[in-house]
This record gives structure tokens, sequence and C-alpha cells, in this order.
């Protein structure tokens, strides 16, 4: 026999799941390549395998000026930085650090531009008959020069990777490759097979830039495939860029919560809230 | 104690509430999300994607390399006037063309180059039968002018060097288109790294081929045999069997139209072609179907029956049919034998009829396709038999054939499963009957059935009743009660009002329960070390009883009075009505 108290307890446990599962579900977020999207186009798994001592958020350019010999990520920018902003982005690089740029069709070619790098963006779909999936959108590079993200022998999928011009390449697909704008990516009449970058790297100063064209590299559909690659990323000491990139984008209630988390006051206003409930209840023996 | 009836409806409510929120956690819906699950500009879903699809070049290229280097060795057949020897490469490098044709098709690559590369090499093989063809014929032409008895021949002669400089002609502008396609290929090929060494020498052999025909002497056209009214008819071979090559080639008389030729093997149309403006004709005609013997060959200008004939042999070709057989045994329970054979006479001999005899008895008739072969599935009961295939070439000019007698020993299932309907039958039925197993279970289950049956009871309860009565009647002698209230405790309700009148509420409730708990344990048979349970926990020992209910209600307000100190009016009615409804149920003398 179960009695009245038992049943309190399921009912109470119960209530705390579905709390817990509540706040999750209001903490997340379908904002594409946010980190706190779990689902397939976000980028959570890959934030939650960085070692969070050696991960910092940049906020704006200004907060870079302290680093040297750092990293910088910048995914899926969709900020346009002014020339001024562009600058300090310059600036930290010819300091001796690193700055890798992820993107295809956001705005990584007017970055680039504003901080003075000759790569370029180009548009239009990447597709081969070298692929991972059943499209050929999702294409394969190879590395083509010795780089400090993918050994030789490995290779990263894409997933609708725009192309690169300019720089030293790095990975590139084999020459079964074309680009054009349809959403499959099939190959049309008129399109030329050939080899196209995909990443490439830049000296700047005492620095370098490596710009990658495909941010999707990075999100949770992708963890499996692009293991390798994310994993050297990740073992070295980063900045996350989280002003022009849309990796701490969130929208509604999760903006909210996300800044709860982020601030230690609130953190102590909401855990004092709750004890003087929890002593409230033991008190009136509600528990 | 009993959950609360809104504690019930919560809970499933929240159970609801809490699996739809797993279920879509993953996937927020409270957002509107820059999302398709099918994907967006950025990137396709590769969840919903199928990675076993997984492609590479690999799978192209060597394609792609087996054609460009496949046309070597046609060129080369042709170059020697073997026309079987380029066929088979041709039919080789049609299949060839339809694997990548497909393989792309699969990849979505139906397009660029690629495609480039798939429409050239198909034009190259129609061009390259063609160049095969037209060799044929000029060697044929050729052959007919240089016969001793037809030099002096003015009208073959013309007609001969007529065709001669068409057939050149001809065969140039093949070598040109070939060339022109050559260029694409090899454009494409060059950019996606092949081999293509092998494939410029297949260039080399087409410009020879053109170079040899042009470079070849050929009479001079006489305008002096040139007729008003009339048809010259030729051919080559005059003596053929079985599948090989007659060319037919001729002038008709006036030119400036053109006009259409049919030729007729005896009575029978074979073929039809049609003049240039300039009179000249040429066909060919494969032997097929036509007896062996002499023929007339005939050709026939328009429909105004003008005409000129030939004569023509066709041998008869020796036929070889084989055969073997193997037992087999199908869905399980189906005995019998897999038959394959062919009928071959120099070249496959198709379309052809084969009966079957299966123990010397005749068991009808196959046909054979394309390639002469032929197969089936016979149905044998087992034990040991003898197949043999018989080829009657009834108007083929081929002799018949039969093969060896094939033995084949067939064995009958050594289990004999139904058929899949039986089987699916038996299969709901043991369904059924496992559901019905299963619900028959958890109806006796829930019935007590099969919950351990209750201790009987025993003289040992007896003894526990005596002792239990013993210990009342100590404690009460003890307490040194008045004769009135003595008297009064012959029931549960009057125990209970004089303890109250005495002691108070809480010492009067302790009273009724102990009296209470002590005639159910003696009702279960309990040991004496039931006082040392709790009230609650004796409700719990009694779940299951027909009094579980109320004396579970009882021991809440019981507890109520006892452990919370209540003197409340409320509780005290409370207490007072479980009692009474203790009394009514449980305490009366049936206990």
């Amino acid at each position: 026999v179960t009695s009245i108290r038992s049943w309190a307890w399921i009912a109470g446990a119960l209530l705390l799941v579905s709390f817990l599962v509540l706040t999750l579900h209001l903490s997340a977020t379908g904002e594409e390549f946010s980190r706190y999207n779990i689902g397939w186009n976000g980028t959570s798994d890959f934030f939650s395998d960085l070692d969070r001592h050696t991960v910092t958020d940049i906020t704006g350019p200004a907060d870079l000026s302290p680093y040297m010999n750092t990293t910088l990520l910048i995914l899926a920018p969709d900020r346009t930085i002014t020339a001024a902003e562009g600058a300090r982005y310059r600036d930290f690089v010819a300091r001796g650090n690193t700055l890798l740029l992820a993107d295809d069709f956001g705005n990584g070619t007017s970055f680039l531009e504003a901080m003075g790098s000759t790569i370029r963006i180009r548009p239009g779909i990447l597709s081969s008959v070298d692929r991972a999936y059943a499209n050929p959108a999702l294409a394969v590079a190879l590395p083509v020069k010795e780089n400090p993200f993918l050994p030789a022998g490995s290779s990263l999928i894409l997933d609708r990777a725009a192309t690169l011009d300019g720089g030293k390449p790095l990975l590139a697909t084999t020459v079964f490759s074309w680009v054009n704008e349809t959403p499959n990516g099939n190959l049309n009449s008129g399109d030329v097979l050939g080899t196209y970058t995909v990443m490439a790297e830049e000296k700047i100063g005492s620095g370098t830039v490596y710009v990658l064209s495909d941010p999707s590299v990075f999100i949770n559909g992708m963890t499996g495939p692009d293991r390798l690659f994310r994993k050297t990323i990740a073992k070295t000491p980063l900045l996350i860029d989280t002003y022009a990139s849309r990796v701490a984008r969130t929208g509604g209630t999760a903006e909210l919560i996300h800044s709860v988390r982020s601030n230690l006051e609130y953190k102590f206003l909401i855990a004092a809230l709750l004890m003087t409930c929890i002593l409230a209840a033991w008190h009136r023996r509600i528990i | 104690m009993r959950p609360r009836l809104h504690t019930l409806l919560v809970m499933p409510l929240l159970g609801i509430v809490l699996v739809g929120l797993l279920v879509f956690a993953a996937d927020p819906l409270l957002f509107t999300v820059e999302k398709d699950q099918a994907g967006s500009a950025f990137h396709a879903n590769p969840t919903l994607l199928d990675n076993k699809s997984v492609s590479s070049a690999a799978d192209l290229v060597p394609l792609m390399q087996e054609m460009i280097d496949g046309q070597e060795p046609i060129i080369g057949d042709i170059q020697l006037r073997d026309p079987t020897a380029a066929q088979h490469g041709l039919a080789v490098s049609v299949d060839r063309w339809y694997s990548l044709y497909w393989v792309v098709h699969d990849l979505d690559l139906d397009g660029g180059e690629i495609a480039s590369f798939l429409t050239a090499m198909d034009a190259q093989e129609g061009t390259l039968s063609e160049l095969m063809n037209q060799t044929a014929a000029f060697d044929s032409v050729q052959r007919v002018a240089a016969e001793g008895e037809n030099r002096d021949n003015r009208q073959l002669q013309d007609t001969a060097a007529r065709q001669s400089g068409l057939l050149k002609k001809s065969i140039r502008e093949l070598a040109d288109r070939y060339a022109n396609d050559h260029g694409t290929v090899l454009k494409i090929s060059t950019s996606l790294g092949l081999d293509t060494r092998r494939y410029l020498k297949t260039l080399a052999g087409v410009k020879s081929i053109a170079d040899e025909i042009e470079g070849k002497e050929v009479p001079v056209p006489d305008p002096s045999a040139v007729q008003d009214y009339g048809i010259t008819f030729y051919t080559d071979a005059r003596e053929v069997a079985y599948r090989e090559p007659i060319q037919f080639f001729g002038v008709v008389y006036p030119s400036g139209t053109e006009r259409g030729v049919s030729i007729l093997l005896d009575d029978t149309r074979i073929a039809t072609t049609q003049s240039d403006l300039q009179g000249n004709y040429r066909t060919e005609y494969y032997i097929g179907r036509v007896q062996a013997g002499a023929h007339t060959l005939t050709a026939r200008m328009g429909s105004d029956y003008t005409s000129a004939e030939r004569e023509l042999v066709v041998r008869e070709t020796g036929s070889v049919t084989a055969l073997s057989a193997a037992p087999v045994i199908v869905n399980g329970s189906v005995t019998g034998a897999l038959c394959n054979g062919s009928v071959m006479a120099n070249h496959p001999v198709r379309y052809a009829t084969v009966r079957v005899l299966i123990d010397g008895s005749d068991s009808g008739e196959l046909t054979t396709v394309g390639d002469g072969t032929f197969w089936a599935f016979l149905p044998l009961p087992p034990g040991s038999h003898t197949v043999r295939a018989v080829f009657s070439p009834e108007d083929l000019p081929l002799s018949a054939s039969a093969s060896d007698e094939v033995p084949v020993t067939v064995w009958g299932p050594l289990i004999s499963l139904p058929d899949p309907s039986t089987m699916d039958r038996i299969l709901q039925v043991m369904a059924v009957l496992l559901a019905g197993v299963v619900l028959i279970i958890l109806a006796a289950d829930s019935g007590g059935v099969f919950r351990r049956p209750k201790r009987k009871e025993t003289p040992e309860a007896d003894r526990i009743q005596a002792k239990i009565e013993e210990m009342l009647r100590a404690r009460d002698h003890e307490a040194d009660l008045d004769a009135a209230f003595q008297a009064a405790i012959s029931s549960l309700l009057d125990q209970y009002w004089a303890a109250l009148t005495k002691d108070g509420l809480s010492e009067a409730a302790r009273q009724a329960y102990l009296t209470l708990a002590g005639r159910i344990a003696q009702s279960l048979s309990l040991p004496l070390g039931y006082r040392t349970l709790t009230p609650h926990e004796m409700s719990e020992y009694c779940s299951g009883e027909r009094f579980a209910g109320f004396f579970g209600r009882f021991v809440s307000n019981y507890e109520k009075i006892r452990y919370g100190s209540s003197n409340s009016e409320k509780d005290r009615d409370g207490f007072e009505r479980a009692l009474q409804t203790v009394y009514r149920e449980f305490g009366g003398d049936q206990y």
C-alpha cells in the first residue's frame, strides 16, 4: 500500500522533473549556429566539448586588446563590422594571434574586407562527386598543405560550403567538384568540374588569419563526421567571438534565462528565494 | 491510506506534460526558429540523409577510363576488317556506357561536363559502328569491281566507281565527326586526370582508316554507261551462311530524284533503301530466317516493278546445343531443376525454339534470347531424371542439334514447411493464443489467484486469543476500575464511552484502538509481536482484507487525536464516526 506521503513524494518528483525539462526547453533556442541550440543546426555539442577554463567569450573587439598568442574563433558572422572594429581585429592578428573565421553565406567577406584580408568567400554552393552522404553538397575536402587543423590523409566533410579566393590553400575538394546555385547542388549543364579551396591562410603581421568557407562543420549534425577537425580546435585555448558571430544568439525566454545564468548576483538572488521557500515549507510541515 | 482524487488526476496530467516536453525538448516550440528540418541556406540536415550512399570519384573514374580505353581495340578490329570482333567491342562499350550512365544518374550528376562526356561517348560509339559498316561496304564494292568477270562490265564499273566515291566521302565525314567528339571527351578527360594515351591512339586509328580508304584507287565513272531508264543491282557475297552480311548496291536511272528501292529474297521483301539524287543506292542484310539453298535476290525500283536479279546461295551451318541442369528447391517446397543452355552456329542462334525432353518425354519449348542462350526452371518430383534440349532449325539455314542427356537428381526438402499463407495463419493463431494467455494471467493476478494464500487458522489462534483476553483482564484489574466500567466494556463502543468519561479522548481512543487491533490480530492469526506495530503499520498489514478500507480511515483519525494531540470537535466527530463504522463492520458479534 502506498501512503499519501508516498504519493506526495512521487508527485513532487514529477513536478521537479517537469520543472527541469521546462527550464531546459525554455533555455534552448532554434537559432542556427547558436551554442544554446541543441538541435541539429546548433553548436551546443562543439561548445560543450570545450574546456571552460581555457575558453573566454569576447563580447566586442575592444576585449581583444590584452590577448597575445591566442586563437579567436569567429563562427558564421552576421554583424557587419565597421572599419574601426575591423582595425581592432587586424591589430589583434598582427600582434601574433590567430583568427579562425568560418563562414559561407554570412557577412564573412565584409568582415575580411574590414580587417584588411585579401581572402574572399565566393557565393555558390560547393558540391562534389566525393561526398559523405546522399547529397553532393556534403562534399569531402582534403588537405593540400600542412596545416594545424587537419593532418594529411584525413578529410573534412562540408555541408553546403562556399569556396574561397585568395590566400594560401590549405584544404580543397577533389577535381570532381563544382559550384552552382541550385538548392540541391546537383550538377547542371554548364557546370565545370574542378578543385575548389575551402580553407586558406593569410599572414597579417606576426599572426595568421585562417578562413574556412563552411561554418556548418561546427553544427551538432556534423559532430560525427568532423570529430577530428573539431577536436583539434577544441584542444587549443580559444577566444569565442560573440560580438560578430551567431554563436551566442538566443531568442524569447532563452535570452532571459541565459542572462540570469550568466549573472552571479541573479544567481544568488534566486538561490536565496528558493531557500526561503524551502524553509517556509519545512516550517509549515509541508515537507 | 488512499491518495486523494485530485492527486490522481494531477499526476497523469503531469506525466503527459512531461512526456510532451521530453519529446519536443530537442526542438523548442516556443521560438520562431530559423530552422527547417530539411535544411537551410547554410546546411542540409545530415541526420535526414542516407550516409550509405557515400560515393567518391573512385566510383566514376574507373568507368570513364574503361570507356575511353575501350575504343582502341574497336578501331583496331575495324582496321583488321574483323566485323565480329568490332561488333563485340561495340557491344561491350555500350554496356560500359549504360553502367556509367546509371552511376551518374544515381549520383545526381546528369549535367555539366559529365553529361557532355556521356553524350560525346555515345556519339562516338555510333560513329564507330557506322565506320565499321561503311568500311565493309567499301571493301565489298571494291571486291565486286575487281572480280575478273566484272572488269569489262561498264555498268558495274560505273556503279562501283560511284559507290566508292560516295563511301570515301562518307568515311571522311565520319572520321571528322569522330575527331570533333574526341576533342570534347579529351578535354574533359584531361581536366579530370584520366590517362588519355590509348584514347589518342584511337583517334589516330580512325584517321588512318579514312586516309587508307581515301588513298585507294577506284574506277572512274563512265558516262557512257548511263541508261535512260532502269536499275543496276550487284551483291557481295554471293554465297553466305547464317548471320553473315550481304552488301547490295546499284544505280537507278534516270537520276535527279530520290527513289525507293526494295530488295527481295525470292518473293519476300528483306530490305528497303532509297537512292540519292544521282541514283546511287546501297544497303546490307544479315542472313537470318532463310532456308539453306539457292535463292534469287531482286532489286525493285519504286512501284513500277522495274527490277534486276542476282543469285544467292545460303549455306547450311552446323549448330551445337549445350545444356546444364542443377537441382533446386523453390519456396522451400517446390522441387525441380534449373536448366541453362545455348544454341550456337558460329554465331549465337537468336530467338530460336528449343524443345526440352524430361526423361525422354517432351515437356515444352523454350526460346533463345539475343545471345543464343536459354534458361528455365523445370518442376520435377524428387528422384533421378534426365534432361535434354533439342534444337530444330525450322526456317533457319542451320542443322538440327540436341544436347547430351543431362542427369539430374532432385532431392525433396528435409523439412516441409507450410506455404507462406498457411504460415501466416499459424503465426496469427499463435499470437492470439499468446495474447489470451497474457490476459488470463493478468486477470487471475488481479483477482488474487497468484497471491500467497492466507494461513489457515490453527489452534494456536485460540491460544493467542485467550492470552489477549487474559492480558486485558490483568490490565483492567490493575487499573482497579469500578464495577460500572467493567460492565461497560462488554462492547467496543461501551468501552470507548466509559474511557472517554473517565480518562479523556486521547486515552479512550487508545483503548479503542488496542481492543480493535487485538481483534484484528486474532482474525489474522498474528503472533503476539503484533503489538510492536504502529497503527499505521497495522493498517498496511491489513491491506487486501475486506475491512482494510474502514480500518485505514479509523487509524487516520486515531493518529490525529493521539499523535496530533487534537482535541477539536471536528476530529473527535470524525474519530467517533470511524469507530461506529468499525464497530458496525468489525466490532460486532461475528468477530
